[in-house]
C-alpha cells in the first residue's frame, strides 16, 4: 500500500516538474496571426471589407450620440438621425446641456474636435498595409490587383475627405513603423494640388484593374471614375476661384480647365459605358427623388454601403438588420443615401 | 526457564505472561530480526531487559507496573533501565472556561521532562508523574498556558482561558502557517468568529474597519451587488485566495470561514506576479475529532437605506421655478399645495419602502474520529429589496464538505467540495434607470391613478418609476450563478526522515452564469380626472418584446506539488518549502436573443421568429506556471529570517519575457526573548520586523497578448446582401510587455505589555510600483496611423503607516473586556508618467502628473456667492468670458464668485488647481470594543475614513438639471431674502440657464470624511447548566445592527457613494438583525 502511494507521489511530482511548461504556449483564442491573415484569400477579403466598414460615410459625421430627436424618440429610425447637425444651426428645437454641439452652437465650432472633423490616418495605414502585404497572399493576379485597387480607392477616398477639410496634408503611401527615419515619420504637408493629383491619378490607374461591376457595396471601375470626376471638379474649382496661400498648402496653381476636362471625361465614360440611368420610375419628379434613396440598388446607384447596426443600442435590442447608409456624398439623409447618377448627370448637364 | 533464543517481541510477551508488568512499545522501534539468548535458569526481568538493551538500541523506563520501551537516541542516554517507583497517577479533565466543554488535544506535560500526554476527545487525561514536586503544564493552541504543581492532588481539573490575541495563535501565510510570534511580515488577520458576529450579506463588508491597512468601501446596497471595493494600503484590487486557490471569497458562507489573513508587505511576494496589491487568504473550517457537534445559526432582520434623497413637494417645486421664472405660478396656487388642499406626490416614497427583510441561516456539523474528520455546512441567505415592488431579490445557497482522512501514519487525504448557487432577480429596468425616473418625477403628478392597473407616469419623462420597477410590467433580468470547487490533497509524512513532508494538491473550479433578460412591452397612461378617461401615452418607448439569454462558463484548474522540511537542531530551527504550482483556466460565453415577440405569454427563446435572432460569443484561455520556495531560519526563538522566491510565468507575455523572478527577504528580532529582557515584568513580548519584497501585477485587460500583432474579427460587412465577417488589426504589438513590478519595504514593531494591558502593532511601508502600462505620449505623429502599444513605462510610489493599539483585561468579578483601534494612512504619487514636456509653467503645474500625488481633484476656488450687483460690478475678474455685453454681464447676485488663481483677471481653465482628493480615502480607521460578563457579550465597532472627497454633480448640484425635480436641500438656496454669501446653494437657474455656478469648484466639493457605528452586537449565552438540561451544548441569542449611525458632512447621500455623485445608485443599507446560535 505505502509503496504504491510513494510511487504515485514520485510520479506526480516528476510529471509536475517536467511537463507543464507546454501550458504556457497558449495563444489567444480571438486573434488570428499576421501570417495567417496574409496567406488566406478569405481573410484578406475580410480585411478589405473591414476597410469599407471604416470608410468615410455620413454615418461618421453623426457624432457618437444615438438620439437625434427628442428624449423619448426611441424608434428605430430616430436612433441614427443626424441630430447633431441640427444643433449647429437654428433648426434644433431642443437640446441638453451635456450635448457638446449645443455648446458648439453657442460658443462657435471647436476646430480641433467636433462632429465635422475627420483625420483618419489609421485607415490610410490599413490600406497601405494591405497594398504592401497582399503580394505575399495566395491570390491570383487579377484578384490581387483588384483587391489592391479597392484599397487604393478607399485610400483616395480618405485623402479626398482630408483635402476637402484641410487643404494639403502629408501624403503617406507606405507603412511606417517605429524604425522609420524621423524625417519620414514627421513629413511636411504636401501641397493641396499634390493631394488632388494623387487622388485623380490613383483613380485613373485603378479604374484599369477594377471590374466593370463589383459586388454591391464594393468599388468598381465606375466608382473610381466617379471619385475621379468629383475630385477633379473640386480641384478645377479651387484652381479657378481660389487663391494660392501658404506656399501651395492651400489653393491650386494650375489650369482649371485641365481638371474640368478630366472630370467631364470621367463622367462621360460613366454615362456612356457604365449602364447607369436616372431613376425615373415615377412621374412625379419629387417622388422620384424621394424613392431614389429608398429603392435599394436602383440603376442610379453607383455605390452604396450596407452595414449592420443595432437600431437601439445593444442593451435593449439585439435584432440586427441591413440598412443602407450613405457611403459617399449625397444629401444628408437619415435612411439611405447614395452617390447617384443624378450628380454625375448634373455635371454633364451643366457642361462641366 | 530453559535457555533458548527468542525474538524481542517474544521476550516481551514472555515477561508479560509471567509478571503483572505491562510492556508498551511501538512495533516500528523493534527490529524483528534480532534474537536474544536467555541465560536460562532463573533470570530477573531486569537482566532480561538489559540483555535486550545490549543487542538492540532500546532502553526501558518503568513507571509502577508499566514498562515503556523507548528508542535510545544517543549513547549519552546512559540510563538503560530506569525505574520510577511510587510514581503518582494523576487524572483529570481539561475544559474551556467559555462553555465548560472538554477540550480535546490539550498537551499535558511534566515540566522540564518532555514527558506527558494529550487529552482525549472529552478532555480527559491520565498521567503518571514521578513525584509530588512535578509541575504539569497544560497547553493548547488558542488558550493561555497553565502550570499546576501536583502536590497532594490525584485529580487535577482545569479550565483554560481562551487567548484572544494569543501569541501561540497560528497565522495563515502564503502556502502555509506560522506561529504569530514568529511572523516577520505585515499580516492582519481576522477569525471566523468575528466575521459571523457581523450579519452582512457580503463578507467584504465584514472586513470594514477590523483590519489595519485594509480599506473597504461599500458602493451599493443593491441585493446581490452589495460587495465592497477592497484596497490593501490603498493599492488596487488584491489577489484573493480561498484555501490556496484564486477565488472570490465574498460570497462564502461566513460560518464556513476559519480565518482571513491579509498579507500587506513582502509576505505577499510569494504569490509573485499577482501579488503586487497584497493578498487576502481565506481558510475554511475543517473537522476535529470528537462526537459530532451540530451548530445551527439563524438570523432575521430588516434592511433600510442609510440615507436617501428627498425631493421637493409641488409647492416648493413651484417656488423654485418662480425663482428663475418669476410669476410662473401664482401664490394662491402655491398655497393650495402647501396647505394640502391640493395633493403633492412623493414618487420616491411610491417607489421605495423603508425596510426590507433579510434572512440568513446556516447549519453545520463538525466531528470525526482520530483518522477521519469532517466539517459539513449548508447556508442560505435571502435578501429582499427596498423597492416597493419587491421585485429585486437575492438568494444564495452554500454547501461545503471538508474531509480529512488519515489512511496511514504516513498518508492523509483531504477532499473538500464546495458548491454555491446565487439567484438574483431584478426588474428589467436597471436601478439607475429607476432612479432616473424618480429624479424626473414631477410631484404634481399622481403616483397611482384610481385604476391602479393603469400605470401612471411622472409628468416629465413620462414613465412611472414605481411601475417601472415591477417585473409584471417591464419584465425581468434574472441571474443564476453556480460555482463548484473541489479540492483533493494527499499529504505525505516521510517515515524515514522526521520533519519531511510532501503534498500533492489539486483544485478544479468551474462556475457558470446564466442571465435571462425578458423585456416586456409596456405603456403608461394619462388620466383626466374630470372625465375619468385614461389614454395611452404616445411616444413612450415601445421597443417590442425581447428576450436575451447569456451564458458564461469559467473553469480553473490549480495543481500544487510541494516538499516541506521542518526541523529543530538545538537552538536552530529551519523550515523550508519547495513548490511547483500550475494554474490553467479558460472561459467562454455566448449570448442568444430574439425580439418582436408577439405577446408575453411565453418567455422562451422559441416563442419568436428565428428571423429576429441574434447570437454572439467569446472565449479566452490563460495559464500560469510557477516555482516557489520559502526558507525560514530561527535562532533560539530570537532571530527570525525568511527568504522566499517565486519564479512565475504567464502565456500573456512573449516567450522571452514571460518569466519573472520575485524574491523577498524578511527578518525579525524578538527582543523580549533576549536575556537582558528577562528581568523585567513590563514587556511580555516585543518584536521588531523588517521586510523587502518584489512582486508584480498583471491583471490588466490590455495586457492579454499585447505581444502578438494580429487580427480580430470585426463587424460583418454586407456585400451582395450577404454578411461577410471582416478582420481588423489589433494594432502594434509590444513584444517586451510584461508585468508591473512592485517593490515594497516594511518596518514594524509588535509589543505586548504584561497581561496585554496594552498591546500595539506599528507598521510603516514604502512601495515602488514600476513598469505600469502606459502609452508613450506624442512620440509619434498622428499621420503614423496607429497607436503605440502599451509599454511598461510609468511608475508610482506609495507610502503609509498603520497603527493598532489594544487593551485586553479580565477583572476578578468575571468581566472581561477588550478595546482596540486601528488607524491607517496611505497615499500614492506619480513617480514618472509619460507625458509631453510642458513649456508653460502654469500648464506644468496644472497638468503634469510626474511627481504629483495621484489622488488630486481639480477645480476652481469659490469665494462664496455674490450678494449684490455692486459687488459684481466691483469684481475686476471676468467670470463669464462674454465681453460683448460687458464684463460679467451674465452674472447676478446669488452666483458663485471664483478666485482668479493665476491673476490674469479672467476665469478659465488656467485657474483650475488641485482643490481636493479622490473618492478613495487616505485615512481609514476602526475602533472596536468587546465586553463579556456572565454569559452576556457586547461588541461595538466604530469605523471611519478621511482624506477623500465626493464631488456632487448634475441633479445633486443643480435644481431642474435636465428638468429633473429638485432635491429638497435646494430650498436652502440663495434668494434675495436669504442674501447670504455662504448660502448652501446659489440662486436657482433653470435647466438652460447660466453654467457659471456649476463648474468643478470648492463650492461643490464635499469633504467625505465620516465616522459611523458600523456594528453593535449584544448577545447572551445561556448557562451550560440550563442548556444541557435540554441536551444542548450551547445556546446564544443576539441582536445586532449594522451602519446604525453615521456622522458625515455629505448630505443627502451616503459618504461611501460612488463617483458619479448624482445619487442614481441603490443606497447603502443599514441592518438590524436578531438571531440565535445553537450547538448540540
Amino acid at each position: 500500500m505505502n509503496k504504491i502511494f510513494k510511487i504515485t507521489i514520485i510520479m506526480l511530482l516528476t510529471a509536475a516538474f517536467m511537463g507543464c511548461e507546454d501550458l504556457l504556449d497558449r495563444e489567444p483564442l480571438d486573434i488570428i496571426s499576421d501570417e495567417a491573415v496574409w496567406s488566406d484569400p478569405d481573410l484578406i477579403l475580410g480585411n478589405l471589407l473591414g476597410m469599407y466598414d471604416k470608410a468615410p460615410t455620413r454615418r461618421d459625421f453623426h457624432g457618437g450620440f444615438p438620439w437625434g430627436g427628442a428624449w423619448d424618440d426611441g424608434n428605430a429610425e430616430g436612433a441614427h438621425e443626424p441630430g447633431f447637425y441640427t444643433t449647429y444651426s437654428d433648426e434644433a428645437r431642443a437640446g441638453y446641456n451635456w450635448v457638446g454641439s449645443i455648446n458648439n452652437n453657442l460658443n462657435g465650432l471647436d476646430r480641433s474636435n467636433n462632429e465635422l472633423s475627420y483625420w483618419n490616418y489609421d485607415l490610410i495605414r490599413d490600406c497601405n498595409v494591405l497594398i504592401t502585404r497582399i503580394d505575399n497572399g495566395n491570390l491570383d493576379d487579377a484578384k490581387r490587383e483588384q483587391f489592391k485597387g479597392e484599397a487604393r480607392f478607399i485610400r483616395a477616398l480618405v485623402y479626398f475627405e482630408l483635402v476637402k477639410r484641410y487643404g494639403g496634408v502629408p501624403l503617406i503611401t507606405v507603412v511606417q513603423d517605429q524604425t522609420t527615419p524621423l524625417d519620414e515619420l514627421y513629413p511636411e504637408r504636401n501641397k493641396e494640388k499634390e493631394i488632388y493629383d494623387f487622388i485623380i491619378d490613383e483613380c485613373n490607374d485603378i479604374a484599369g484593374y477594377l471590374p466593370d461591376r463589383n459586388q454591391v457595396g464594393r468599388a468598381d471601375k465606375y466608382t473610381a471614375l466617379a471619385l475621379l470626376s468629383r475630385a477633379a471638379l473640386y480641384a478645377g474649382s479651387i484652381a479657378k476661384y481660389g487663391t494660392v496661400q501658404l506656399d501651395g498648402l492651400l489653393g491650386i496653381d494650375a489650369n482649371p480647365d485641365t481638371y474640368f476636362q478630366k472630370s467631364l471625361d470621367a463622367s462621360n465614360t460613366i454615362v456612356s459605358e457604365g449602364g447607369y440611368a436616372l431613376y425615373e420610375r415615377y412621374d412625379d419628379k419629387a417622388e422620384n427623388y424621394r424613392q431614389l434613396f429608398l429603392d435599394d440598388n436602383n440603376a442610379e446607384v453607383i455605390l452604396s454601403g450596407h452595414s449592420m447596426v443595432f437600431p437601439k443600442g445593444i442593451a435593449s435590442i439585439i435584432l440586427m438588420y441591413c440598412r443602407v447608409m450613405a457611403l459617399v456624398g449625397g444629401r444628408m439623409c437619415n435612411r439611405r443615401s447614395i452617390w447617384s447618377m443624378r450628380m454625375i448627370m448634373s455635371m454633364v448637364a451643366t457642361g462641366l | 526457564m530453559v535457555s533458548h533464543e527468542m525474538s524481542i517481541v517474544e521476550a516481551f510477551n514472555f515477561i508479560e505472561s509471567k509478571t503483572d508488568l505491562k510492556i508498551n512499545y511501538d512495533e516500528k522501534d523493534i527490529d524483528t530480526n534480532l534474537r536474544i539468548i536467555s541465560a536460562g535458569g532463573k533470570s530477573t526481568v531486569e537482566k532480561l531487559l538489559l540483555n535486550i538493551s545490549e543487542v538492540s538500541n532500546l532502553r526501558f523506563r518503568q513507571v509502577n507496573l508499566s514498562i515503556n520501551v523507548l528508542k535510545n537516541h544517543s549513547s549519552f542516554d546512559s540510563q538503560l533501565l530506569e525505574v520510577v517507583i511510587d510514581g503518582l497517577t494523576i487524572s483529570g479533565k481539561v475544559t474551556s472556561i467559555v462553555d465548560g466543554e472538554g477540550l480535546p488535544g490539550v498537551n499535558v506535560l511534566i515540566k522540564d521532562t518532555g514527558q506527558g500526554t494529550v487529552t482525549d476527545i472529552d478532555g480527559n487525561y491520565v498521567l503518571e508523574v514521578p513525584s509530588e514536586e512535578a509541575i504539569l503544564v497544560f497547553s493548547s493552541v488558542g488558550y493561555v498556558k497553565e502550570e499546576v504543581r501536583v502536590g497532594d492532588q490525584t485529580m487535577i481539573n482545569i479550565a483554560l482561558v481562551e487567548d484572544i490575541q494569543a501569541l501561540s495563535e497560528i497565522v495563515v501565510v502564503g502556502y502555509g502557517t506560522q506561529q504569530k510570534v514568529n511572523v516577520t511580515g505585515s499580516i492582519a488577520s481576522l477569525k471566523g468568529k468575528e466575521i459571523t458576529e457581523v450579519p452582512t450579506s457580503n463578507i467584504a463588508n465584514s472586513l470594514t474597519g477590523r483590519m489595519a491597512g485594509v480599506v473597504v468601501m461599500n458602493r451599493s446596497g443593491e441585493p446581490g451587488r452589495d460587495g465592497a471595493d477592497i484596497a490593501i494600503r490603498g493599492f488596487g484590487k488584491p489577489l484573493t485566495l480561498v484555501d490556496g486557490v484564486e477565488a472570490d471569497f465574498t460570497r462564502l458562507d461566513p460560518n464556513d470561514i476559519e480565518n482571513i489573513s491579509v498579507l500587506k508587505d513582502a509576505s505577499a511576494a510569494i504569490y509573485g506576479a499577482r501579488a503586487g496589491n497584497g493578498v487576502i487568504l481565506v481558510t475554511t473550517k475543517r473537522g476535529s475529532s470528537g462526537k459530532p457537534t451540530i451548530r445551527l445559526t439563524g438570523g432575521y432582520g430588516l434592511q433600510g437605506s442609510t440615507i436617501y434623497p428627498e425631493y421637493v413637494n409641488y409647492a416648493e417645486y413651484m417656488e423654485l421655478t418662480n425663482d428663475y421664472n418669476p410669476g410662473s405660478y401664482s401664490s394662491e396656487e402655491i398655497e393650495a399645495y402647501r396647505s394640502g388642499d391640493k395633493e403633492s406626490y412623493d414618487w420616491y416614497d411610491a417607489t421605495f419602502r423603508k425596510t426590507a427583510p433579510i434572512m440568513r441561516t446556516n447549519v453545520n456539523v463538525n466531528g470525526g474520529t482520530e483518522s477521519t474528520k469532517y466539517f459539513i455546512s449548508y447556508g442560505f441567505l435571502n435578501q429582499e429589496s427596498v423597492l416597493r415592488s419587491n421585485d429585486t431579490n437575492f438568494k444564495q445557497h452554500n454547501v461545503r464538505s471538508n474531509l480529512n482522512i488519515e489512511l496511514s501514519k504516513a498518508f492523509e487525504v483531504r477532499l473538500d467540495m464546495a458548491f454555491r448557487n446565487e439567484n438574483s432577480t431584478y426588474p428589467n429596468a436597471s436601478m439607475e434607470n429607476i432612479m432616473t425616473h424618480v429624479a424626473f418625477a414631477n410631484p404634481r403628478y399622481a403616483t397611482v391613478y384610481p385604476d391602479a392597473s393603469k400605470p401612471s407616469h411622472n409628468g416629465y419623462s413620462l414613465v412611472g418609476p414605481n411601475y417601472l420597477s415591477s417585473q409584471s410590467l417591464t419584465g425581468y433580468r434574472d441571474y443564476q450563478y453556480k460555482n463548484t470547487s473541489v479540492n483533493a490533497a494527499i499529504n505525505y509524512k516521510a517515515p524515514f526522515l522526521e520533519g519531511l513532508t510532501g503534498r500533492a494538491f489539486l483544485n478544479y473550479m468551474y462556475d457558470d452564469t446564466r442571465q435571462k433578460n425578458w423585456r416586456k412591452d409596456y405603456n403608461f397612461y394619462d388620466y383626466d380626472a374630470g372625465t375619468d378617461i385614461y389614454s395611452e401615452r404616445t411616444g413612450v418607448s415601445k421597443d417590442g418584446i425581447t428576450l436575451n439569454e447569456y451564458f458564461w462558463r469559467n473553469h480553473q484548474t490549480t495543481a500544487q506539488f510541494s516538499i516541506n522540511y521542518e526541523q529543530e537542531f538545538g537552538k536552530h530551527s529551519v523550515k523550508s518549502l519547495l513548490m511547483n504550482e500550475i494554474i490553467e483556466m479558460g472561459s467562454f460565453n455566448n449570448r442568444a436573443g430574439r425580439q418582436s415577440f408577439t405577446n408575453s405569454a411565453v418567455d422562451q427563446i422559441f416563442a419568436s421568429s428565428a428571423e429576429t435572432q441574434f447570437t454572439e460569443g467569446s472565449a479566452w484561455q490563460d495559464a500560469r506556471v510557477s516555482y516557489i520556495g520559502r526558507f525560514n531560519y530561527e535562532y533560539d526563538q530570537r532571530y527570525l529570517f525568511e527568504f522566499t522566491f517565486r519564479n512565475d510565468a504567464s502565456p500573456r507575455f512573449h516567450k522571452d519575457y514571460r518569466w519573472g523572478f520575485f524574491p523577498s527577504f524578511l527578518a525579525g528580532w524578538r527582543v523580549s526573548e533576549e536575556s537582558f529582557m528577562k528581568n523585567q515584568n513590563l514587556i511580555q513580548h516585543l518584536k521588531l520586523r523588517l521586510s523587502y519584497g518584489e512582486s508584480g501585477y498583471d491583471a490588466y485587460d490590455n495586457m492579454y497578448f499585447n505581444y502578438i500583432s494580429g487580427y480580430r474579427y470585426g463587424p460583418a460587412q454586407i456585400v451582395d446582401g450577404k454578411a461577410i465577417p471582416t478582420v481588423e488589426t489589433t494594432g502594434l504589438a509590444n513584444e517586451q510587455a510584461t508585468w508591473e513590478r512592485m517593490t515594497i519595504y516594511n518596518a514594524g514593531v509588535d509589543v505586548d505589555f504584561t497581561d496585554r494591558i496594552l498591546w500595539a502593532e506599528l507598521d510603516v511601508f514604502y512601495r515602488y510600483r514600476d513598469g505600469m502600462l502606459g502609452q508613450r505620449s506624442l512620440s509619434l505623429p498622428s499621420t503614423f496611423g496607429a497607436e503605440l502599444p502599451y509599454e511598461n513605462i510609468n511608475s508610482q510610489n506609495s507610502r503609509g503607516f498603520e497603527i493598532v493599539l489594544g487593551h485586553d483585561n479580565r477583572l476578578d468579578n468575571g468581566l472581561s473586556y477588550n478595546i482596540s483601534g486601528n488607524f491607517s494612512y496611505a497615499r500614492a504619487k506619480w513617480d514618472h508618467f509619460d507625458e509631453a514636456q510642458f513649456a508653460d509653467e502654469d500648464n506644468k503645474e496644472r497638468y503634469q502628473l510626474s511627481g504629483q500625488w495621484v489622488n488630486r481633484y481639480f477645480g476652481y476656488k469659490s469665494l462664496g456667492l455674490f450678494t449684490s450687483q455692486e459687488e459684481i460690478d466691483a469684481y475686476w475678474v471676468d467670470q463669464d468670458g462674454d465681453n460683448g455685453n460687458g464684463i460679467n454681464h451674465n452674472i447676478m447676485p446669488g452666483d458663485v464668485k471664483y478666485f482668479d488663481y493665476n491673476g490674469d483677471s479672467l476665469i478659465n481653465e488656467l485657474d483650475k488647481h488641485p482643490i481636493g482628493k479622490s473618492n478613495i480615502p487616505e485615512i481609514f480607521f476602526g475602533v472596536s470594543a468587546g465586553l463579556e460578563w456572565k454569559g452576556f457579550d457586547f461588541s461595538m465597532l466604530w469605523q471611519g475614513a478621511s482624506g477623500f472627497n465626493v464631488a456632487f454633480s448634475a441633479e445633486a448640484q443643480q435644481p431642474f438639471y435636465n428638468n429633473a425635480t429638485p432635491l429638497n436641500i435646494f430650498m436652502d438656496r440663495w434668494t434675495p431674502e436669504n442674501n447670504d454669501a455662504n448660502a448652501r446653494f446659489p440662486r436657482t437657474v433653470g435647466a438652460d440657464g447660466s453654467d457659471n455656478n456649476y463648474k468643478a469648484s470648492t463650492f461643490w466639493l464635499q469633504d467625505a470624511s465620516y465616522l459611523r457605528l458600523k456594528n453593535v452586537t449584544l448577545g447572551y449565552t445561556v448557562p451550560t447548566s440550563l442548556s444541557s438540561r435540554v441536551r444542548l451544548q450551547s445556546v446564544r441569542v443576539y441582536i445586532t445592527g449594522q451602519n446604525l449611525v453615521t456622522f458625515t458632512g455629505v448630505d443627502p447621500y451616503d459618504p461611501e457613494t460612488p463617483t458619479s455623485g448624482r445619487g442614481w445608485d441603490y443606497p447603502q443599507q443599514r441592518t438590524a438583525m436578531m438571531g440565535a446560535i445553537i450547538s448540540f
